[in-house]
């Protein structure tokens, strides 16, 4: 099996290889490593569906078009507290993001956190806002070990903000 | 000598001189169990015919570095080795311990203040002062919503080293909702309480926040 993984840059897992579809073997359901026509399938089920797919989910809005889908086990994004809500807030979506932790705050979710920055949304505080998402982002960076991968970028409220 | 038969056997003369304590599997307790946990543990040991018997005093709250079973925990055993059911006068020495020892020292301890008191004079490195979200949920069951809040504005600050999110009733901690607050409370005892199946033992009482003036 192979998978296609979609995932947030965030400290805080929600699933544990993001989101995205399975890939299987026409002939064996599984990929055989040991197998050279499996594994030659393989290579070109990469490259003919599986980077292509890829190389199309460059911004939020194609993350959050992606991974709202349902999907045999793999719950649209949107269900799961902090990725809804980091998504929400780099959309520039402030009221999802508070809807989400008015949730929380509630004790109407499994997720039985804030996280630090929850002041900076009460308060539409985007300079800190941006801040804070900055530093999470590079926290996941270092977490997941992608600091050669990775450039910063501004996240969309922040370009819409200054445009 | 370490099935429940023959500790429930062993304990039961104990039980009868002390109607306010009871046996709950291997652990005797002292009741009513309110906000806190008194009880002697009695541990089995990889060699049948040797326990463990231990000392627990804890919080009924859903904290950190707690051991398996208790918060501080002190072993009773002899000057040497360890309880051996094959010695003979063992579990009769052993109650004399617990009634003399340890149940004295469990009546002492019976308010939040006096077991966050016992943890940090007999743990000193613990989790009671090195880790902030265990200091935030105690100070909130004691009544000191002002420490709380100040373990929460040092996570906003950045300036936790041990925990790093806001707990979900931050906004009710901030804006004083008691009523949401003691509901927190209550639950984390109802689920400890549950999680340890002292339920006909337990004693519902007001916390400290519910009864400040």
């Amino acid at each position: 099996m192979s998978t296609t993984a979609v995932d947030l840059m965030m400290p805080v897992r929600a699933v544990l290889h993001g989101w995205g579809e399975r890939y299987y073997d026409g002939a064996h359901g599984t990929w055989k490593i040991d197998d050279p026509d499996s594994m030659s399938r393989f290579y070109d089920v990469t490259e003919s569906q599986i980077l292509p797919c890829l190389r199309e989910i460059n911004t939020f809005d194609d993350f959050h078009n992606f991974a709202s889908r349902p999907r045999p086990f793999c719950p649209p994004y949107t269900q799961y507290e902090y990725p809804k809500m980091f998504v929400a807030l780099a959309r520039g979506d402030l009221d999802t993001a508070r809807s989400v932790c008015s949730d929380i705050a509630q004790g109407k979710t499994w997720t039985r956190s804030l996280p630090w920055f929850y002041p900076l949304i009460m308060a539409g505080d985007r300079k800190g806002l941006a801040q804070a998402l900055h530093d999470w982002e590079a926290a996941a960076v270092t977490r997941y070990k992608f600091e050669k991968l990775w450039k910063r970028t501004p996240f969309p409220f922040e370009l819409a903000a200054g445009s | 000598m370490t099935s429940i038969v023959d500790l429930r056997k062993m304990v039961r003369p104990l039980l009868k001189r002390h109607p306010n304590v009871a046996l709950v599997g291997r652990t005797i307790v002292l009741k009513p169990v309110q906000h806190t946990l008194r009880a002697v543990f009695i541990d089995r040991s990889k060699d049948d015919r040797e326990y463990h018997p231990k000392f627990i005093v804890d919080f009924l709250l859903p904290i950190k570095g707690r051991t398996a079973r208790g918060w501080s925990e002190r072993l009773i055993a002899k000057p040497m080795g360890t309880w051996n059911s094959s010695a003979p006068g063992d579990p009769e020495r052993m109650l004399d311990k617990i009634e003399k020892e340890a149940l004295p020292a469990l009546y002492g301890i019976r308010t939040l203040d006096e077991v966050h008191e016992y943890g940090l004079r007999e743990t000193p490195d613990s989790p009671l002062q090195n880790d902030d979200y265990t200091k935030m949920v105690v100070a909130l069951a004691r009544g000191n919503l002002s420490a709380a809040r100040d373990v929460c504005d040092r996570v906003i600050s950045r300036q936790s080293p041990s925990y790093h999110f806001l707990p979900w009733y931050y906004p009710a901690l901030i804006a004083e909702d008691i009523a949401m607050l003691a509901a927190v409370l209550n639950r984390f005892e109802e689920d400890s309480i549950n999680h340890l199946k002292l339920a006909h033992l337990w004693e519902r009482t007001a916390f400290p926040i519910e009864t400040r003036p």
